[in-house]
């Protein structure tokens, strides 16, 4: 007996497989960071310590008096902002991967280039989040709720749409029919 | 059944960050977690759909 329809109507569609590839994907992310990334301490710790150090160097290029204290920055005078894990973009970096290792297509360089390059600039989109945050505290102190609620939206959500815009159309010019889940007869 | 799943796994992405969101931190000095990560996972969601839709379509 001939099941190959069976097999073809078991297939999931190609969306459904950029879901259960991207479900797994973060799953996996999640349970590495909750277990080891976390507990260990010692990436969050890069993320935020280097971000607070070099947010705190431009903003003293440019000429504001700041201080910082390991994981704290601020303009002299105010209490200043904290990066702890969970503000240092890690998260964010996670899910801006698993969209990229799901979607399918592209030559794998491309896809190293894409990860490695959005990753780098997430992290300087981050130092300048803190810079934001110091220089609001110290001018608008009262604001601090809506420029903390708000900034991911302005300055991460245009950043990893549009990587991830680019993404999906550098993977359809050169995703092979094969791997598309389309038929060329359709 | 197909789309059944699709809609189920698209609904429940952005219930990722939530279910695994990190307790709070002492209050001072100022906090500043990233919020709205699961807004930004159902817009990806959303791009994939799209995109798969008019490749479909071709």
């Amino acid at each position: 007996m001939n099941f190959s329809f069976i097999k073809e109507s078991l297939r999931p569609s190609p969306l459904t497989r950029f879901l259960m590839v991207a479900g797994v994907i973060y799953g996996l992310w999640y349970l590495v960071y909750d277990y080891y990334l976390l507990p260990d301490g010692r990436l969050d710790e890069f993320l935020s310590l280097s971000g607070v150090n070099l947010a705190g160097g431009l903003l003293n290029l440019f000429g504001w008096e700041i201080y910082s204290d390991t994981r704290i920055l601020a303009v002299t005078g105010t209490s200043g902002v904290e990066i702890q894990n969970g503000c240092n973009g890690l998260e964010l970096i996670g899910l801006y991967m698993g969209f990229i290792i799901a979607y399918p297509g592209g030559p794998i360089q491309k896809r190293v280039a894409f990860l490695a390059g959005g990753i780098i600039l997430l992290f300087f989109a981050n130092v300048f989040r803190i810079m934001i945050f110091a220089l609001s505290i110290y001018y608008v102190p009262t604001f601090w709720e809506q420029v903390h609620t708000y900034s991911s939206y302005f300055i991460f959500y245009p950043i990893v749409l549009t990587l991830w815009y680019l993404w999906t159309s550098i993977s359809d010019q050169e995703i092979p029919l094969f791997l598309s889940g389309y038929s060329s007869t359709s | 059944m197909k789309n059944t799943i699709t809609r189920l796994v698209l609904m429940a992405l952005p219930l990722i960050s939530f279910i695994s969101a990190q307790p709070d931190f002492p209050s001072a000095p100022n906090q500043a977690p990233i919020g709205g990560l699961g807004l930004l996972a159902a817009a990806g969601g959303a791009m994939a759909l799209k995109k798969f839709r008019d490749k479909k379509k071709k």
